[in-house]
């Protein structure tokens, strides 16, 4: 029992042999086959490949949480403990207490019926034996501990009240609420804003190093690696392809597979440029949003509503030709603009215009046709998909709509020249969205949109779902698509680094209000807002050397919420120049160079670093 | 959730409102009226009777009349029995129907929910293979079939139960119907809840819960038996309606003085205070179990209570 067997390092807290996970009844690959790997005490062990390559699944079996009819065997041990046989009330006194487990949706890995303070002193109280009352205490310092914000009547709220960051910050309170030895984070940042991504992944690298915790991070991103990880162990369909230091692996990686990975996440930035620049002469416009704004009404209490302005003053151009990111946090906006300015949600105030129309006394029928000229690529490409159809028909599908007078047979011609185009082979065009993979999902939606050869293209983080081999894919095919169809481009994204890959221009947004807009590059080399600087430096980079020191600088704090916007200047209270004046008046929206707008106080002196940090 | 409450109380109102207008004009456009041709009256007797009921004036005022009396609280008297009020003859009923339903459904619920639990957590035993043939052995057959039986097996060979009629406080009289209305319901149930269960058994907040380590039996009852019954909830909306017709035939079959023969009989009598009568208690009582089914889906999931209606 107590022996050390060869080849694993003395000490090691966590180790894993020769893990197999197939599931019976199945007669395919073991989606783990053969997954042998160690963590010491106080290490961090960044676990990354593809979405299937069974990263998550090795974890879950490992600790008694695989699915129903899993047949797992191997040898998994926690210090000198046997777990896999362990039964299943013997696995209930490791997990949770010795063993936390961060999972990736937020959205639904919380009890829906349950308040957070109820499922946190749930899980302190049945491992330390504390009563209610100092179980409920020692879970609310926990919430402050992951800064998560007005801890006190978070305790009372129910997970849908709260935002997404909020409660993957409650998910790691619950996981650290009995100080576990190991820690095991399956994609905690994945689905969150840049911002998030930061702050999450900054509070378990702080921790792991406060408290000499071990931590497992199953992800696909490498920057999240670089900036974390101590070690690296790659995984491909249920196998181990590489693993080694951080370091070394990033740097130097011996395996194809991981240098491909790689590639794939660390393009060198081309800056984008285009055909109509930045100089964008009115006439030319085809889409023009003028003093936008759209109030959100929400219940507050028994008969009282309260509404807040989800965007406000808005006002922008697109010309043709030309692509313009909107760039900014969960919550500031970016998603309404855009369906704002397609009709799709009620607008408050200010005027839309398409071609030089005004579109908001437009019938329905009018709207249609404009439609047709405006397309939308969404960011849950299955959730978009009709299940019922077969990729050739929801390719049809808009031709028929929009083109009745195509002859059967020219329709299937360009629905397949389109589908060619995106990279779907013809062996796809018979199957349903379901029997697809994410990123062939994402192919289908640009080629319905793309195949009405629309003039705007609307895309709204068309990336965020995908794994990132797919999504530096369709990050390529949107380029190149951008360049020989002419569209103009409105893309949403909270990537920053993407925008800069594909747009000429770029807004930024940060509660409901334009803070900064400027062509893409002038923006990246010297911003004028505080907050464009605080979101381009939350870009990971996936480099052990440059990363964790970024990391170590992100401000752990919750981001704003739209409905407690400060008076004076928004973002003054995360805002390193702050003065008097901010707190006073909002800033106006002014020139700051050529084609450059900006909304702050100060931006003159701080950007040219005038102003004390 | 007393806001919730409130507000949806009022919704009924005007749905009510909509039912009684809807079934005063169709009922009266039905060929035929109470006292019509064939009914061995004479022309002139009929045409007395109705102008005593005021059934020659315009469907307008008819209608006015039949509102402002119901404000007051009365049902009209019955055309088809003519010494009874309608609210007499449905207040002699209901207590019998009331009861009959009402211990259906708990008896439905108390056997469904648990049968169903069990099976889900031991998927393929021996308890999910009889919940299985039970459902489909229940759903099958119709209830004047399975009420004659249940009535030959304890009634008359093991003598344990009355076979049919009813007395003023015998709750015994009331089983063996009650048991008969309530076998489908339960079978109903016991397989919404099976699948429900195991639903949300796979959910990612059930996966989370047991990486707490909270232990099987808090898992269970603290997290996945709330979200899980939901379903349930939502068909009580359903199964109020089934009691309705069911106990038309569960009563005639046990010859229970019920009001179930009243929504048949009015109907062929062209009885039409009647009919509007039972229309205006099983609309009430329908939408009065549908209320009660959002109102425990609110309390079984937060998100729907604060939904801003
Ligand atoms: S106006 Fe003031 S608070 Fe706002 S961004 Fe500028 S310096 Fe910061």
């Amino acid at each position: 029992m107590s022996s050390i067997r060869p080849g694993e390092p003395p000490g090691a807290l966590l180790s894993i042999e020769a893990l197999r996970v197939r599931f019976a009844g199945s007669d395919g690959a073991a989606p783990v086959d053969g997954v042998s790997l160690t963590v010491a005490p106080g290490e961090c062990l960044g676990v990354v490949g593809e979405s299937g390559a069974g990263k998550s699944l090795s974890f879950l079996a490992a600790f008694g949480l695989a699915p129903q009819g899993a047949e797992v065997s191997g040898r998994v041990r926690l210090g000198p403990l046997d777990v896999l046989g362990c039964h299943e009330r013997q696995l209930d006194r490791i997990r949770g207490a010795r063993v936390g487990f961060v999972f990736q949706d937020p959205m639904t890995s919380l009890t829906p019926h349950r308040t957070i303070g109820a499922q946190l002193a749930e899980a302190i109280a049945r491992h330390t034996g504390l009563r209610r009352r100092a179980a409920r205490e020692r879970a609310q310092g926990l919430l402050e501990r992951v800064r998560l914000g007005d801890a006190a009547r978070r305790m009372g709220q129910y997970p849908h009240e709260l935002s997404g960051g909020m409660r993957q910050r409650v998910m790691i309170a619950i996981a650290l609420a009995c100080e576990p030895e190991l820690l095991i984070a399956d994609e905690p940042t994945t689905a969150l804003d840049v911002t998030l991504q930061a702050q999450i992944l900054a509070l378990l690298a702080q921790f792991k190093r406060e408290r000499r915790m071990a931590l497992v991070l199953i992800t696909h991103d490498f920057a999240a690696v670089a900036g974390v990880a101590d070690r690296v162990a790659v995984m491909r369909a249920g196998r181990l392809v590489e693993s080694g230091p951080v370091a070394a692996v990033l740097k130097r990686p011996e395996d194809p597979y991981t240098r491909e990975l790689l590639r794939a996440a660390s393009e060198p930035p081309a800056p984008a440029s285009g055909p109509a620049s930045d100089a964008s002469p009115a006439g030319a416009a085809v889409l023009a949003v003028s003093d936008l704004a759209v109030r959100f009404t929400h219940a507050a209490g028994l008969l009282r509503r309260r509404s807040f302005a989800a965007l406000e003053a808005v006002t922008l151009t697109l010309a043709a030709g030309e692509s313009l990111g909107v760039v900014g946090e969960s919550g500031c906006g970016k998603s309404t603009l855009t369906r704002a300015a397609l009709r799709l949600i009620r607008v408050h105030r200010g005027r839309v215009l398409w071609l030089g129309r005004d579109v908001s006394g437009l019938t329905a029928r009018r709207l249609r046709g404009m439609r047709r000229d405006l397309q939308l690529v969404f960011q849950d490409p299955l959730a978009s998909l009709d299940p019922h159809l077969t990729v050739e028909r929801l390719v049809g599908e808009p031709l028929e709509i929009h083109h009745g007078e195509l002859a059967p047979d020219a329709r299937r011609e360009r629905v397949h020249a389109m589908l060619a185009r995106v990279g779907l082979e013809a062996a796809l065009y018979g199957r349903r969205a379901h029997e697809l993979s994410g990123g062939q999902c994402q192919r289908v939606g640009i080629a319905r949109a793309m195949v009405l050869e629309p003039r705007v293209l609307v895309c709204d983080e068309p990336l965020s779902a995908l794994d990132v081999r797919a999504q530096r894919q369709i990050r390529l095919l949107l380029e190149q698509l951008r360049g020989e169809r002419g569209a103009s481009l409105l893309f949403v994204s909270h990537d920053l680094s993407l925008v800069r890959h594909l747009c000429e221009r770029a807004l930024v947004l940060y509660l409901g209000r334009m803070v900064e807009l400027g062509p893409t590059a002038a923006l990246f080399d010297r911003p004028l807002h505080p907050y464009t600087r605080q979101l381009i430096d939350a870009i990971a980079v996936p480099d052990p050397d440059v990363q964790p020191a970024r990391l170590a600088k992100v401000s752990l704090g919750e981001p704003a919420a739209p409905l407690e916007r400060p008076g004076g200047c928004a973002f003054r209270n995360r805002c390193p120049h702050a003065t008097a004046l901010c707190a006073e008046r909002a800033p106006p929206w002014v020139a700051g160079g050529a084609h450059r707008w900006v909304a702050c106080h100060h931006f003159r002196e701080w950007a040219d670093g005038m102003l004390p940090e | 959730m007393l806001g919730y409450a409130l507000r949806r109380i009022a919704g009924i109102v005007p749905v009510l409102l909509i039912l009684i207008t809807v079934s005063f004009f169709v009922i009266r456009l039905a060929p035929g009226g109470p006292f019509a041709a064939g009914r061995a009256l004479s022309g002139r007797a009929r045409e007395e009777l109705e102008r005593v009921y005021g059934l020659d004036r315009p469907l307008s005022v008819q209608y006015g009349h039949y509102l402002l009396a119901l404000a007051h609280g009365d049902l009209g008297p019955s055309y088809s029995m003519r010494d009874d009020t309608v609210a007499g003859l449905i207040g002699a009923g209901l207590p019998v129907s009331a009861t009959l339903g009402a211990a259906a459904l708990v008896l439905a619920v108390l056997s469904g929910v648990p049968l169903g639990v069990r099976a889900a957590l031991r998927r393929g035993g021996a308890l999910d293979r009889f919940l299985a043939a039970f459902a489909a052995l229940t759903l099958a057959l119709p209830s004047f079939v399975t009420g004659p039986l249940l009535a030959l097996a304890f009634g008359l060979w093991l003598r344990w139960l009355p076979v049919a009629g009813w007395q003023p406080d015998t709750p015994r009289d009331l089983i063996l119907p009650a048991v008969t209305l309530a076998l489908p319901l339960s079978a109903s149930i016991a397989r919404l809840m099976r699948a429900s269960l195991l639903e949300v058994l796979n959910a990612s907040y059930i996966r989370t819960a047991r990486a707490r380590g909270l232990g099987r039996a808090r898992v269970l009852w603290h997290h996945a038996l709330r979200p899980a019954l939901v379903p349930v909830v939502s068909y009580l909306g359903p199964a109020a309606t089934y009691l309705v017709t069911g106990s038309l035939v569960v009563e005639t079959v046990f010859q229970l003085p019920g009001t179930g023969r009243y929504l048949v009989e009015g109907a062929i009598d062209r009885d039409y205070t009647l009919v509007m009568g039972m229309v205006l208690v099983y609309g009430t009582l329908t939408l009065l179990a549908n209320l009660a089914a959002d109102l425990l889906h609110a309390w079984l999931d937060p998100r729907v209570r604060h939904e801003p209606l």
